[in-house]
């Protein structure tokens, strides 16, 4: 096994106290539509070997906010292949660059029959992502190129990307009926 | 992730478990090239039933070991999906690319 560093700082935002009570807590959920309530932030170094750590968390996060067993494994699956791609094409395979992640609980404009969204946020400080390349369509059927995009905007209710500086934005929105 | 070997006389059957991705994917395309390439064995078979992820490049090296079965002239068979597994290669248009069965007898039969 190879050996993992620690993570540099996990740490969740303190209004994500759980009710005892509750398995799907409301208190995660904003209270009014226009609220966007912060839920965890993760700093950790673009390690493959974290992406199991960070899958674990939003695994549990998306879970609590109501989202059913499908709607998790579209976030997880999103977030994951956008971690890899900043991992192996931003950060070209480099261990020890950091990555930030932050989760928020959303309310407004939800889509009729949504019962909660999640909006999360990436941020690295790789090289950029080429033009258009978010959108690219995958060239063939048996061509394993592409594959991680194509999941990340199927899994997804909004996929975006921007550059500020020398800083790339990945920003997804999910609506879990 | 662990992937382990049982030889059978026709087939080899990799039992993998545990999550893949872009931290052990490289692992399991080289075992599943090394024995269609070095042993030729004509049945590759992936146990796929321990498995609760697999991202793109997991779907990768099984979409390699497929095209390099086609060349070789060999059968490369998946068995045991997860719903997440299903999902992927559903969402990659992949399901109805490779072999996929149920379980273990079928995939020997």
């Amino acid at each position: 096994m190879k050996k993992v560093p620690p993570v540099a700082n996990v740490n969740a935002s303190t209004n994500v106290q759980r009710s005892a009570s509750s398995p799907t807590d409301l208190a995660l959920k904003p209270a009014k539509a226009g609220e966007r309530v912060p839920l965890l932030r993760l700093k950790f170094f673009s390690n493959p070997e974290l992406l199991g750590v960070v899958r674990s968390a939003v695994s549990a996060l998306s879970e609590s906010v109501g989202f059913s067993p499908e709607a998790s494994r579209a976030v997880i699956r999103a977030v994951d292949e956008g971690l890899a791609n900043i991992m192996r094409h931003a950060y070209s395979g480099q261990r020890d660059l950091p990555i930030h992640l932050t989760c928020w609980s959303v309310a407004a404009s939800l889509p009729k029959g949504a019962k909660a969204a999640i909006e999360i946020e990436i941020m690295d400080r790789g090289s950029a992502m080429p033009d258009g390349k978010l959108n690219a369509p995958r060239p063939r059927e048996l061509s394993a190129g592409g594959l991680g995009l194509e999941w990340m905007r199927k899994s997804m209710d909004v996929v975006q990307h921007s550059r500020k500086g020398k800083t790339n934005y990945l920003r997804m929105t999910k609506y879990g009926m | 992730m662990q992937i382990n070997p049982r030889r059978l006389e026709k087939a080899t059957i990799f039992d993998v478990s545990g999550d893949i991705d872009l931290a052990n994917s490289p692992e399991i395309r080289k075992t599943l090239l090394t024995e269609m390439r070095d042993k030729k064995t004509p049945r590759v078979i992936v146990n796929l039933t321990n498995v609760r992820y697999i991202d793109s490049s997991g779907v990768a090296s099984l979409v390699e070991g497929l095209k390099t079965s086609r060349d070789l002239g060999l059968r490369f068979i998946l068995y045991g999906l997860s719903p997440a597994a299903r999902e992927v290669l559903q969402l990659s248009r992949l399901l109805k690319i490779f072999e996929i069965h149920e379980d273990e007898e079928h995939a020997l039969a």
